[in-house]
């Protein structure tokens, strides 16, 4: 029974991660149906942004002094930062290339994608080795019936809600989101009703990537640990999470998160030898979904127009 | 009309001149890329390399009349460009090394027509493409170790346990979209490398040692040749054995290539659609081109393990795909000749600037990036197809150009 409440603490965690991973992915299917494969590199970006940034507000004493209020700050300075990254990839890459073939497009983000990946390990002093990743949330925990849950997982449980809730409260109640949902049904008919069409998109894949970098941020303060390459392996299981639930769809990323990471988790706990395999379980899932339900679970079934 | 006729003459004969003049620029480049070490030279001459394809590309007279003088002088052509891959070898009997280089760019060659087949002409991504490749180097390593099977065997099973993989892998993704196949094809490069790295009888991380080398008639690949008094070392003899199947991969993709099968392939890239109203058979042409590409990057693998003699994981990773997609994408998606000069360059010249090495994914990254935004064609651009040469006469053939 412990056992099982302490896998469904760390599933929890696990499958937040992937939704928030996999809300970002969706959002470019959903408005310009691009499959973004950099997203999981810009998360990895994120994390190395911080590294720097946090050794110097420790140096400069900032954080020592006043923890509880700088580390939200640089948190947010960071998101503003892989926010503006994204903006950058949609003018410098996705912008000259829309009209090509789509094909063009998605190869050009998983090259965008190396390009980040190896560039981190070439600039970033010792960056081929795995970089030890400052603590940023709360240490410790409590303990409740025989189970330790600890303050951080709480606290990325916690935020991963928050993200979610302000992302709902855009799409669904602001300006900025309605033009989002307008451009997603149909782009032409939107630039008529006079929606700005380039600053909608810029808007996506600024919210985009800065969820990459909250997500990138969250994933590696709670492990310790970041590297180089550790986004190829994010970014392709919020695809995965992304295409479970219905690749295009909000809530849909956020149901194929959890159940991608609760798949993953109790496969490790429960087959024999599974931690190794962790990964093959989760994209036999997909691979299942896209055989019998390619839709995914919310999504609406696609028909083909000529 | 005396005069008119003269020129034409004047002309012909200068053109006459410019394809062996041409054809001795750019053997004498490529050979001097390949030879020297120095990485100044190497510079120098991809430099003027590229000047001459700029040239090509930029100034349409020269471009009217190198693809004229080409194309009348085919025979030339190919003449030379095979007495040239024969002869060039044999120059290089102190450097090994170097010959080295050469085979892996010709194993290289056969993966990059394997994966011009998917990317290329059905316009499929596959991100996984170094699993087949490490499918096909694993089977083949396994059977000749393990069973003890000939190198001959080995080698027709790689290929074809590959292409079963490929064929597999096409399935799911038959009902859906291109991004959807881009994820499978990620996935599935990643279960084999997991799936390498942790089963016991792949040797795990440290791989298979001691892959005996092929033997034609009783005669080892590893015993050096002895001529008029040289000895030279046995890269030669592994360099003109993979010769013979690059060739042969070549002349294969180039049937498939000019068959209908090949317009199948262009017609689904095209529009799914539309090809599936005209009434080809889309699901067919997907897995044949899986399986196609799968069945190549099989054989080069088992080449690749029967010539190192040594194979694991890591030789099998993301990286591997992304440079054999690199390859495709720089010398120009669907045209058989443009992948093999991107396979070529992008393996040779990473191998001059080895001080660079940590560089060289970051360059790949950055090559496929440019080409895609400024020349998304590649080096060498899709041919259009002709068919109206075959019925009106040579004349309407020749007026087929290159288009964007």
């Amino acid at each position: 029974m412990n056992t099982l409440l302490q896998l469904l603490i760390s599933a929890l965690l696990v499958s937040s991660l992937y939704s928030l991973v996999a809300v970002g992915f969706t959002m470019y299917v959903g408005v310009i149906n691009l499959a973004n494969f950099s997203h999981g590199d810009t998360c990895v970006l994120g994390t190395f942004l911080m590294m720097p940034i946090f050794l110097y507000a420790t140096k400069a004493g900032w954080i020592s002094a006043s923890a509880g209020l700088m580390i939200p700050i640089l948190i947010i300075l960071i998101l503003l930062l892989t926010g503006i990254w994204g903006a950058a990839v949609y003018k410098i890459l996705v912008k000259p290339l829309l009209a090509a073939p789509r094909l063009i497009l998605l190869l050009a983000t998983v090259a965008a994608g190396q390009v980040i990946r190896e560039g981190i390990r070439v600039i970033y002093p010792n960056g081929s080795n795995p970089q030890v990743f400052p603590k940023l949330l709360p240490s410790g925990g409590f303990h409740l019936l025989d189970i330790t849950l600890g303050y951080d997982s709480l606290t990325i449980i916690f935020l991963t809600i928050v993200c979610i809730l302000c992302l709902n409260f855009i799409i669904h109640k602001t300006k900025m989101g309605v033009a989002m949902r307008a451009v997603s049904q149909n782009a032409d008919v939107a630039q008529m009703m006079g929606i700005n069409i380039e600053r909608t998109i810029i808007a996506v894949f600024m919210i985009g990537s800065a969820l990459a970098g909250m997500a990138g941020i969250l994933n590696a303060t709670y492990y310790g640990i970041t590297k180089f390459n550790l986004g190829s392996n994010l970014g392709i299981k919020g695809f995965s999470a992304a295409v479970i639930g219905g690749l295009g769809d909000f809530k849909g990323a956020i149901v194929g998160g959890f159940l991608l990471g609760f798949i993953e988790v109790f496969a490790a706990a429960y087959i024999p030898n599974g931690s190794q395999y962790q990964d093959v379980f989760s994209f036999l899932a997909v691979i299942a979904f896209l055989i019998f339900r390619p839709s995914g679970i919310l999504g609406e079934k696609i028909f083909e127009k000529v | 009309m005396e005069s008119s006729n003269l020129g034409k003459n004047a002309r012909f004969s200068l053109k006459r001149g410019l394809t062996p003049a041409l054809l001795l620029v750019i053997i004498a480049l490529v050979y001097a890329i390949v030879a020297y070490e120095n990485w100044a030279v190497v510079l120098l001459c991809l430099a003027a390399g590229a000047g001459l394809f700029f040239a090509y590309s930029r100034v349409p007279a020269v471009k009217a009349l190198i693809t004229e003088s080409m194309r009348t002088d085919k025979v030339l052509l190919l003449v030379t460009g095979i007495l040239a891959a024969l002869v060039i070898p044999l120059t290089l009997r102190t450097q090994p090394y170097v010959i080295h280089i050469l085979i892996i760019a010709l194993i290289s060659i056969i993966l990059a027509l394997g994966l011009n087949f998917q990317v290329g002409s059905t316009g499929i991504p596959n991100l996984g493409y170094a699993a087949f490749y490490g499918v096909g180097a694993y089977t083949s390593a396994l059977l000749s170790t393990k069973l003890g099977l000939s190198f001959w065997i080995s080698i027709i099973a790689a290929g074809c346990i590959s292409a079963l993989f490929g064929w597999l892998v096409g399935l799911p993704t038959l009902k859906t979209r291109s991004y959807h196949m881009a994820l499978v094809s990620i996935a599935f490069g990643l279960v084999t490398y997991i799936m390498l790295n942790n089963m016991g009888f792949t040797g795990g991380p440290n791989g298979i040692k001691n892959i005996p080398a092929p033997e034609i008639f009783g005669w080892s690949l590893f015993s050096s040749i002895r001529l008029f008094g040289n000895t030279y070392p046995i890269q030669v003899n592994f360099y003109y054995f993979v010769l013979i199947f690059a060739i042969l991969a070549f002349v294969v993709s180039r049937f498939i290539f000019n068959s209908k099968v090949g317009l199948y392939f262009n017609a689904v890239r095209e529009d799914e659609i539309a090809a599936k109203c005209s009434g080809v058979n889309t699901s067919k042409m997907k897995l044949l081109a899986f399986a196609v590409g799968a069945f190549l990057a099989g054989i080069a693998g088992s080449l690749y393990a029967h010539y190192i003699g040594y194979i694991s994981p890591e030789n099998f990773n993301m990286n591997t795909s992304l440079q054999i997609l690199g390859m495709v994408i720089m010398g120009g998606m669907d045209n058989i000749v443009g992948v093999g000069i991107g396979a070529f360059i992008l393996s040779v010249a990473p191998e001059k600037f080895r001080s660079l090495a940590d560089f060289r994914m970051l360059a790949t990254g950055l090559i496929i990036l440019l080409m895609l935004i400024f020349r998304p064609s590649g080096i060498v651009k899709q041919q259009i197809r002709v068919y109206a040469g075959k019925i009106f006469g040579k004349e309407n053939a020749l007026k087929g150009d290159n288009h964007d």
